[in-house]
């Protein structure tokens, strides 16, 4: 089966096999204190039915009341500041439900601005935590000859290490901040900050919710909205660094099968190449395992350079094409070449080869993952 | 989609509770207030629940985006054949069609879904509607929530595997649509940092490499095959992919040395080639990338000295396979160089 098929199949598997696993813990942590909780509310139900005597449809009508107040009595929910958290809480798909369009205009609004403003968003913090991992590396880079060591370069570990504890520190610092502020435990003020920076947005916990706080402390209010979008960027730029290659895996990998498939359609016989080839397997039997090896690449070369009539069908065989002897040759190595039996012409070019070693990673299939 | 877990979670979380009390359930929708209608109680509930979205969000945010991508892939297969058996005369799927049948599959499922939402829940049409938009864009609010009636959980198990299975179908069909229209947006920046290195690598490379003036010399070693000027002209129109290149780059002293970089720029003006083809591919796509492309293209057009001469061929390329040199048997080698370019170095040319 083809490689995207399979690595598609896998994931559904390995998610329902999570959803599966994470239902059944959430039920062995939860269902317990559910029950009590809904035992002892039972019981005061009925201790303030009987106290007051209160039939059963006013107490069904109390508690609507007392549910519907709720918002209402954490603030003015729809005025300026208020409106705009609910339009973060909307872009940025965290949805804490703490405040909802009511009105029927108001949710057809809310979805055409969700429609615009979510993937305006998405690509937004992902560009800007693309240039914060930039930024980073450029930084470490010059820490690290400022240190003196002898390794300057910035590997993905140290890239990883990095976006991870700035991840942490940002929950932590929001949960100190939003611990002081809502008189949350450390603990919730965490778990809020965690959830709301992954956008799940329960709502179990929502700040800017106590004491009128959208009117009354602005300063808060502007560090609460500050707090998020910097999170999210943070989070987005560990996401950028650490998730976004998968996510394009498999229009990749289609692309390269596209590209085989073209130059594979086009190969027809040409000369270049051979003379290529013959010079290399002319010099020195040991080489001739690399050479067959680009005698096969080439005859790839020879198909497409003769195929010049059907580029405009073919956009990208060549790059196919290119991207699979671009892969020999890093198999050869320029070391090889430089004492191998080409002469220097092509030992001066092979230092351009260096700068493209790093893309030889990104042509070649997916070893990593 | 990142948020998708959201969704997942909760409608998760929905079906282990045991819910038999639809009181509870209300009251504790209205307490949480979010589709966090059942939101972990307990602290051990809201560990696990961290850490559970710790790996859950990145799996399914790659999950859906790969199944979304097989979906397109599949689409685009239909589409080809279909437009194939239609007798059209241009078979080739354009990206207009993708996203108009992305668009139409998007708004049809949420239609699907108010429709049976409106119906199963009591909800007008509108309602539903909105419901399923906020919960496929995972953003939900929990003002409406599916499953909360009547004991639907338990009393309705068919409904319930509707649900489940419409919001996970839904999520992927969005995702499809997300994956073909937003997600090469994410990785641009990337790119052009990426395309950016390479340029400065290739700079320092051949300002290292250019300071013996005897590299010319070097390049006749390999005698020139006659075929060259064939491989040449195949070269010429192969047009590898586009990008900016270390065009300002070559000044450098004698004439060798100008041979060098005429050779990179020709090799680069193929991809400029290749470029301008991608463009005819590119006519339905987003305009405003195509501007920034041609000045990129065009800049070292200019400075090519190997093909001033040369004017643009019908379908805008501008190669020209003229040198049928020594050079041009180096330059298999060579070629092999470019397509850390085409791949890479193109600013979005294949969209």
């Amino acid at each position: 089966m083809k490689r995207q098929n399979v690595r598609t199949l896998s994931l559904i598997v390995c998610t329902f096999t999570y959803l599966l696993v994470g239902a059944a813990v959430f039920d062995a942590l939860e269902s317990d204190y559910e029950m009590r909780e809904k035992e002892q509310l039972e019981a005061e139900e009925k201790r303030l039915q009987g106290k007051y005597n209160i039939s059963e449809d006013d107490y069904r009508k109390l508690e609507t009341i007392i549910m519907e107040a709720e918002p209402h009595r954490a603030g003015v929910q729809w005025k300026f500041a208020g409106s705009f958290y609910f339009a973060i809480t909307v872009i940025t798909t965290i949805g804490y439900g703490h405040a909802a369009p009511g009105t029927d205009a108001g949710k057809a609004f809310c979805m055409f601005y969700a429609v615009l403003g979510i993937p305006l968003t998405l690509v937004m913090f992902q560009s800007l935590g693309e240039r914060m991992n930039t930024f980073v590396k450029y930084l470490l880079k010059r820490i690290k000859k400022c240190c003196g060591m002898r390794i300057t370069e910035v590997s993905m570990e140290n890239m990883v290490t990095v976006g991870f504890f700035s991840c942490i520190g940002t929950l932590c610092i929001g949960a100190a901040a939003f611990s002081h502020y809502e008189d949350w435990s450390f603990f919730q003020s965490y778990y809020y900050c965690f959830i709301t920076l992954t956008t799940i947005g329960f709502g179990d916990f929502v700040a800017l919710q106590k004491n009128r706080a959208l009117q009354r402390k602005p300063l808060y209010v502007a560090f609460s909205f500050m707090y998020i979008l910097v999170g999210l960027t943070v989070i987005g730029a560990f996401l950028n660094l650490v998730v976004l290659r998968f996510l394009t895996m498999n229009s990749e990998d289609e692309r390269r099968d596209a590209e085989e498939r073209a130059s594979l359609a086009g190969n027809r016989a040409g000369s270049l190449a051979v003379h290529i080839q013959d010079e290399m397997l002319q010099r020195g039997g040991r080489r001739r395992r690399e050479a067959h090896v680009q005698h096969h690449a080439l005859g790839r070369l020879r198909g497409a350079f003769s195929n010049q009539n059907s580029y405009s069908s073919q956009l990208s065989p060549h790059q196919q094409y290119f991207h699979s002897v671009a892969y020999r040759i890093e198999e050869i190595s320029p070391s090889t070449l430089k004492n191998s039996y080409l002469p220097s012409p092509i030992s001066s070019v092979s230092p351009g080869l260096h700068s493209f070693t790093d893309n030889h990673q990104l042509m070649k299939r997916r070893k990593s993952v | 989609m990142q948020r998708t877990h959201c969704t997942v979670c909760t409608v998760c979380c929905a079906a282990v509770y045991p819910n038999d009390n639809h009181f509870t359930l209300t009251f504790f929708h209205f307490l949480f207030t979010g589709y966090g209608h059942a939101a972990p109680s307990t602290d051990g509930g809201k560990v696990f629940c961290m850490f559970y979205a710790l790996l859950g969000i990145p799996l399914t945010l790659v999950m859906f985006q790969s199944l979304g991508e097989r979906i397109n892939t599949l689409v685009k297969y239909l589409l080809h054949r279909l437009k194939k058996c239609l007798g059209f005369r241009r078979t080739e799927v354009s990206m207009a069609n993708m996203v108009s049948i992305g668009f139409i599959s998007c708004m049809s499922t949420l239609c699907i879904g108010a429709a049976a939402f409106s119906r199963y829940e009591d909800w007008s049409f509108f309602h539903a509607y909105y419901y399923c938009f906020i919960t496929l864009t995972t953003i939900g609010f929990g003002d409406y929530v599916a499953l909360q009636k009547d004991h639907a959980l338990q009393n309705n198990p068919k409904y319930v595997a509707f649900s489940f299975i419409y919001i996970l179908t839904g999520l992927t069909v969005i995702g499809a649509f997300l994956n073909l229209v937003v997600l090469r947006f994410m990785t641009m920046n990337a790119e052009d940092e990426r395309r950016d290195a390479e340029q400065r690598a290739l700079l320092s490379r051949n300002g290292q490499a250019g300071s013996g003036s005897g590299m010319a010399a070097h390049f006749h070693y390999i005698p020139d095959p006659p075929s060259s000027s064939s491989a040449a002209s195949g070269l010429g129109t192969a047009c590898g992919g586009g990008g900016g290149g270390p065009a300002g780059g070559g000044g450098g002293a004698g004439r060798g040395l100008r041979n060098v970089y005429a050779e990179v720029l020709h090799f680069q003006s193929m991809c400029s080639c290749l470029w301008y083809k991608s463009r005819e591919k590119l006519q339905y796509s987003i305009p405003m990338i195509i501007p920034r492309d041609l000045s990129t293209s065009d800049t070292y057009v200019e400075q090519g000295e190997t093909f001033s001469a040369q004017p643009l061929t019908s379908n805008g390329c501008v190669c020209s396979l003229r040198h049928p040199s020594a050079v041009s048997s180096v330059s298999t080698g060579l070629h092999s160089l470019v397509p850390a370019y085409p791949g890479h170095s193109k600013r979005r040319c294949s969209i």
